[in-house]
């Protein structure tokens, strides 16, 4: 289905809703979606598979209650059928007095598009396919014994908007991933390592540390590192995290504290905390539509699910909170401007607040300045997930790790789960290097209420924290 | 409507041969469902109608595969043309998917009318009154409540001559409350899920209490005295282990000698208090059906007996390089099941109890932790090795068989292979989650810190 279709669809439902009785207003968001995965096990390509999805949304309001319900089949009545159960649901959960945040619909008119090199979409099979393959025959000549699987997956979005104010906004978005995953056994002992490089990416676009061939070394040897890396000391400990954990700390631990339909209703320990200070000066956390320093290595939202231009929030100010992130309903009533981070993970789900691109802002620091710093700790690097607790306290999961004494690397360690309680973490941050770097994963994502696992990019500079909670290995 | 979805799965492989495939393989399937969360105040419902197809096809020694939404004519004809698109341009020859040929499979499974065609507004309500009951609860700052229902319906065709439907519906509850007192939060969740209502299973209310009581028990804590390597596990717990397990039976990864099971069969892996059985028409479960979604009927696969490992779960595609038949566990594991592809996983474990109560397993420790809640962090463990190193937010310290004191958030460490061979005793009552009946155990050789 081409966007044309979606876009008379998407029309042709506006002008049923507009015609329901009782409704605040309505919004009707049509989507086409394709995604294709690529994956080599061993020397074989075990899996080719292409994915589609074409629907239409209706989102609608009543007295306070809104409802939401979409179609993938485009006939008449299936689109007469969801106006009628959409409509009903709102009607029926503003008699039961339930309360959701409010239309504030807006008129805007917008499109957007992706620019990259090689947009895999268009690419031949054998282009993409060498990808896979040369990322995978890197793994395999640096871990001859290893197992290696190398994936090539993107999802091609073209997303139609449209609500009973007359806006119009259509926007194409793409994210793409390699990665190569290796498992070893060495001496009895297993490792294992992913490494991966995403984003807005054509095919043109994996070179440099994204180059496939670099992506498979790493891959093996990190996991041949792994299989002879010894037990994490469990307890508590100086920590000095890479890029890609600093990012999942500044997502997991803060970002999601900052969203407002999670701060509302209480669950965030944010609330009612604007303008108090969390950390020195030296820290900045910032949630972005697209990456700071230009590259397409993060995420892009131009403009989000409910047609609202995307900003960069600065979340926490030189320590201070500033701001929190909202769907268009949740702003006004607080006083504050939409902020673009109304998404959904498809046509299937309403937008809800999602982060896009946070990350610690970068420091003065060199690396080896930082390691000097920490003296005696560990290193931590990479990032399995994390995950927020509603009482501040957050756990997130390193790759792999290496002990540090004096300031000088002595070994590596299997990579153990770091706990901490936000606002003694922040509070801890001592030093931010000046170097960045920032990551996505096509096949994975933020999880949040049922839409899991939505696009992502988290990353900052190294950060050196004063004391976390390690969980180590038995 | 089952029979409709047959026809289109045979509507496609008929397209597919007319179109010049070898052989190809039709998955439909249609998803009537309902999700109601309260986050606090605010309220979300969401409608569920959603269909789609899957197929898989070989055409000139190539494989290939697509997924397309809807199932009207217009998506039959998409998905093949995707699906031989992909196979023709294919540079070289891939490794080709193999279809089972027919077989008699079981009468389809009863599924509770209530979760077949679910009642949005019926699942509100009954949301409604979980999150009534978790916000009048003392002392709690925050709640969330959610239901979600789903009934499939599905029929898999392929041109080895299976032509089969099957239906299955369930319903998962989640909840999560936070009580505040003295500046100090604590928190506590719990879940449930299986083949009937959730009020069916639990008292909501009840359920709601007993979350807020366990929360407000861990309000004043102190920190562990020293390091254990003793734990009880409640049944939420040990099944967030045991999915780090799971990937470990999958017999292709064990003969590729990616998993600590590999050249194991027949050989004590695990405490001879356990037995775990994968039932497809057991108690919780993420499925319940009579077939898998290639067609192979499912049927109860002892996979451990007292500790020895007896079975590899298999899907087509390892059982023919094994060697071996298919043990009916080709599954599509995405919600929205036609829109990913096959994986190899046993769903439904049942635990095989024991008689310990709860109170029981805990006399038993004689310095360690219990553990009362989820785990944070269990979905990061690494499942080829095995090891896992995670926080308890709700535990508490045991010293000779009594419960001394909350502990704050503590760190759990270890390797799940370990977990297995080290439990000492296992309750008796198992709970419906959806990685099966899950009881809560007693083991050493995890470490609390």
């Amino acid at each position: 289905m081409a966007t044309e279709e979606v876009g008379a669809w998407v029309d042709r439902l506006r002008s049923l809703a507009s015609k329901a009785a009782g409704l605040d207003g309505f919004e009707v968001r049509g989507e086409v979606r394709e995604d294709r995965k690529y994956v080599m096990d061993g020397r074989d390509v075990k899996a080719v598979r292409r994915s589609r999805l074409g629907g239409v949304s209706l989102r609608a309001w009543a007295s306070g209650a809104s409802a939401y319900a979409f179609s993938t089949d485009p006939s008449p009545a299936a689109v007469d059928a969801l106006v009628e159960r959409t409509t009903r649901s709102a009607l029926a959960g503003a008699r039961q007095g339930a309360r959701g945040f409010g239309a504030a619909i807006e008129t805007r008119k917008a499109t957007y598009r992706p620019s990259v090199k090689g947009h895999p979409g268009e690419a031949s099979h054998e282009e993409v396919l060498a990808l896979v393959r040369r990322s995978q025959e890197a793994a395999l000549a640096t871990a001859p014994g290893g197992k290696a699987t190398s994936s090539f997956g993107f999802a091609d979005r073209r997303v139609v908007r449209s609500d009973s104010a007359g806006s119009w906004v259509e926007t194409a978005s793409l994210q793409s991933t390699l990665f190569t995953q290796v498992v070893v056994r060495e001496d009895g002992r297993f490792g294992e390592y992913l490494e991966l490089a995403g984003g807005e990416r054509g095919v043109g676009d994996y070179v440099g540390e994204a180059a496939p061939e670099h992506i498979g070394t790493e891959a093996a040897r990190l996991a041949r590192e792994n299989s002879v890396a010894g037990p994490a000391p469990a307890g508590r400990h100086r920590v000095l995290t890479d890029h890609h954990l600093s990012g999942l700390l500044a997502h997991e631990s803060f970002g999601h504290l900052t969203e407002f339909d999670l701060v509302a209703p209480g669950w965030s320990l944010l609330k009612g905390r604007r303008g108090e200070r969390f950390a020195s000066d030296a820290v900045s956390i910032v949630d972005a539509p697209v990456s700071p320093d230009g590259r397409r290595i993060g995420i892009r939202v131009p403009v989000d699910d409910e047609g609202t231009r995307g900003e960069a929030v600065r979340l926490l100010d030189r320590g201070e909170l500033k701001a929190f992130l909202h769907v268009r309903g949740s702003a006004a009533p607080e006083g504050d401007v939409p902020t673009g981070n109304g998404r959904a993970l498809d046509v299937r789900y309403p937008p809800i607040v999602r982060m896009r691109n946070t990350y610690f802002e970068p420091g003065e620091s060199t690396f080896d300045e930082a390691l000097e710093q920490l003296g005696d700790g560990l290193y931590l690097c990479g990032g399995r997930g994390g995950a927020p607790h509603s009482d501040g306290s957050f756990m997130f999961t390193s790759q792999r790790g290496y002990r540090v004494e004096r300031g000088e690397i002595v070994a590596p360690v299997r990579g153990p789960s770091i706990y901490g309680n936000i606002f003694d973490f922040l509070g801890g941050i001592e030093t931010l290097t000046s170097d960045f770097g920032i990551f996505t994963n096509y096949f994975g994502g933020c999880g949040k209420w049922d839409q899991s696992f939505l696009h992502v990019g988290v990353g900052g500079p190294h950060v050196l924290v004063r004391e976390a909670l390690v969980g180590g290995h038995a | 409507m089952t029979e409709e979805l047959l026809g289109v799965a045979e509507d496609v492989v008929r397209k597919a041969r007319a179109l010049g495939a070898d052989a190809c393989e039709a998955y439909v399937c249609t998803i009537d469902g309902a999700v109601v969360e309260n986050i606090g105040p605010l309220v979300g419902a969401r409608d569920i109608q959603d269909s789609g197809i899957a197929v898989r096809l070989v055409s000139g020694g190539k494989a290939g595969g697509a997924n397309v939404y809807g199932t009207s004519s217009r998506s039959v004809e998409r998905v093949v043309e995707d699906a031989l698109a992909y196979a023709r341009s294919l540079p070289e020859e891939g490794r080709l998917p193999t279809f089972p040929a027919p077989a008699s499979l079981p009468a389809p499974s009863a599924v509770d009318p209530r979760l077949a065609s679910p009642d949005p507004d019926a699942l509100a309500a009954e949301a409604a009154v979980l999150a009534g009951a978790l916000r009048r609860g003392e002392g709690v700052t925050y709640y969330s409540a959610s239901l979600k229902t789903r009934a499939y319906a599905f029929a898999v065709a392929n041109t080895q001559g299976v032509g089969a439907w099957d239906r299955d519906a369930a319903q998962s509850l989640a909840l999560e409350v936070r009580v505040t007192e003295g500046g100090v939060h604590r928190t506590a969740t719990d879940q449930t899920s299986g083949r009937a209502p959730a009020s069916d299973v639990r008292d909501l209310t009840e359920l709601a209490g007993e979350a807020v009581a366990r929360a407000r028990s861990a309000l004043v804590s102190k920190p562990l005295p020293a390091s254990t390597d003793e734990a009880v596990l409640d049944p939420v717990a040990f099944a967030q282990l045991l999915k780090v397990w799971v990937p470990s039976l999958n017999g292709s990864l064990a003969r590729a000698g990616r998993t600590r099971l590999a050249g194991r069969l027949g050989e004590c892996v695990a405490s001879e208090r356990l037995t775990i059985v994968d039932a497809p028409q057991g108690p919780g479960g993420a499925r319940n059906q009579r077939m898998d979604d290639t067609g192979v009927a499912t049927r109860a696969l002892t996979v451990l007996r007292r500790g020895v490992l007896e079975a590899f779960v298999y899907g087509n595609a390892g059982a023919a390089a094994a060697g071996t038949t298919s043990t009916g566990h080709d599954y599509r594991p995405s919600d929205q099941r036609w829109g990913g592809g096959l994986a190899v996983r046993a769903t439904n474990l049942q635990v095989a109890p024991g008689t310990a109560t709860m109170d029981d397993l805990v006399k038993g420790v004689e310095r360690g932790v219990v553990v009362r809640d989820g785990l944070m962090g269990a979905f990061a463990a690494n499942d080829a090795s095995g090891d896992f190193s995670l926080v308890c937010p709700l535990a508490f310290y045991v010293e000779k068989g009594a419960v001394q004191h909350a502990l704050p958030p503590t760190t759990l460490a270890g390797n799940v292979h370990d977990l297995l061979a080290g439990i000492e005793d296992v309750g008796r009552d198992l709970r419906p989650l959806m990685r099966g009946g899950i009881p809560a155990v007693r083991a050493r050789g995890i470490r609390a810190a």
